[in-house]
């Protein structure tokens, strides 16, 4: 568990920023998991894909630069042990969703430029990114919480 | 990127390279160049804050970098990688090893830009303009050097991404 340190203005703005950043990371992903299953036709699963996407990468450069800035607020004695072991676990996880979403946007790509999209793919591709936006998530609440 | 020319020719020529790579760069995909672009700047900070944390460097490094102006320096990041990728898009087709040769020289681009912010930061903090020339004078050779190194890296892994995503989305 993180030890309690008094808040600055600035650091509470840049905690609000990462919960907001968060929010629309995994809500969009569910949602774009979401219409690409129940949808009928490609082109609303490909609209609500590509809007996602420019969104996505927005939140995810969002909450990189408020996760550090989060981490400024405990320098110098970032916590160890069983709170490192999370934060390992975090930025691992972090690093695997960064190129496996660069992947997805890149099929989302291709699929608009497709005669025949793929969109059970992409269907797995946003069920996959909500799953792993969860688990960091609940990975963050570890270390918040302990 | 423009090689230095001195005579009126090789002027005109560089100008109307310039325009050719303002038009191409218009014409890359905005969407492939904001996701490019947001890939490598968090990577860059992810990857190396994990090294960094493992190695117990981590909070020293972060206890000397106020809130505010970290933020300012990451969007500056962000800010510069979106232009460069947008030029390595427009000047390559991504069509093999000959988009790396580009993504090194932009991502050099991108290693000397970053460079000056950071020395403009130093400059308004320290208030020591010989120190400030010196950074500068010594930072640029090695920011472009690695700056080339990261983007050639980022062009192959770039390369692949676009290939495998374009398996995955045509069915």
């Amino acid at each position: 568990m993180v030890p309690a340190l008094p808040l600055t203005a600035t650091h509470l703005f840049v905690r609000w920023l990462h919960v907001l950043a968060m929010a629309v990371a995994l809500g969009g992903g569910a949602l774009a998991w979401g219409v690409s299953r129940v949808a009928a036709d490609a082109e609303t699963t490909l609209a609500v894909a590509t809007t996602y996407e420019v969104a996505f990468w927005g939140a995810l450069g969002v909450l990189v630069m408020t996760g550090v800035g989060n981490l400024g607020a405990l320098a110098p004695a970032i916590p160890r042990g069983r709170w490192g072991v999370a934060f390992l676990a975090k930025l691992g996880l972090l690093l695997v969703v960064l190129v496996g979403s660069a992947v997805r946007t890149a099929a989302v790509r291709a699929a608009r430029d497709a005669t025949t999209p793929a969109t059970t793919t992409l269907e797995r591709g946003y069920a996959l990114t909500t799953l792993a936006l969860v688990t960091l998530v609940a990975l963050a609440a570890v270390m918040a919480h302990g | 990127m423009a090689e230095g020319g001195g005579g009126t020719d090789a002027s005109a020529g560089d100008s109307e390279g310039a325009m050719e790579a303002d038009d191409a760069a218009a014409d890359a995909d905005p969407l492939l160049a904001w996701t490019l672009a947001s890939f490598h700047t968090t990577t860059l900070l992810a990857a190396p804050l994990l090294l960094l944390y493992a190695v117990d460097a981590l909070g020293s490094l972060l206890q000397g970098v106020h809130t505010a102006t970290g933020l300012g320096l990451y969007l500056a990041l962000w800010g510069l990688t979106f232009w460069t990728n947008r030029r390595w898009l427009g000047a390559t087709r991504r069509d093999g090893w000959g988009a790396v040769r580009p993504g090194a020289t932009w991502g050099s681009v991108t290693g000397v830009g970053f460079l000056f912010v950071l020395v403009a930061a130093v400059g308004l903090t320290v208030a020591e303009p010989v120190l400030v020339a010196a950074l500068a004078l010594v930072g640029t050779p090695v920011a472009a050097l690695v700056g080339a190194v990261v983007g050639a890296g980022f062009a192959v892994l770039d390369l692949l991404i676009v290939e495998a995503g374009q398996r995955l989305g045509t069915a």
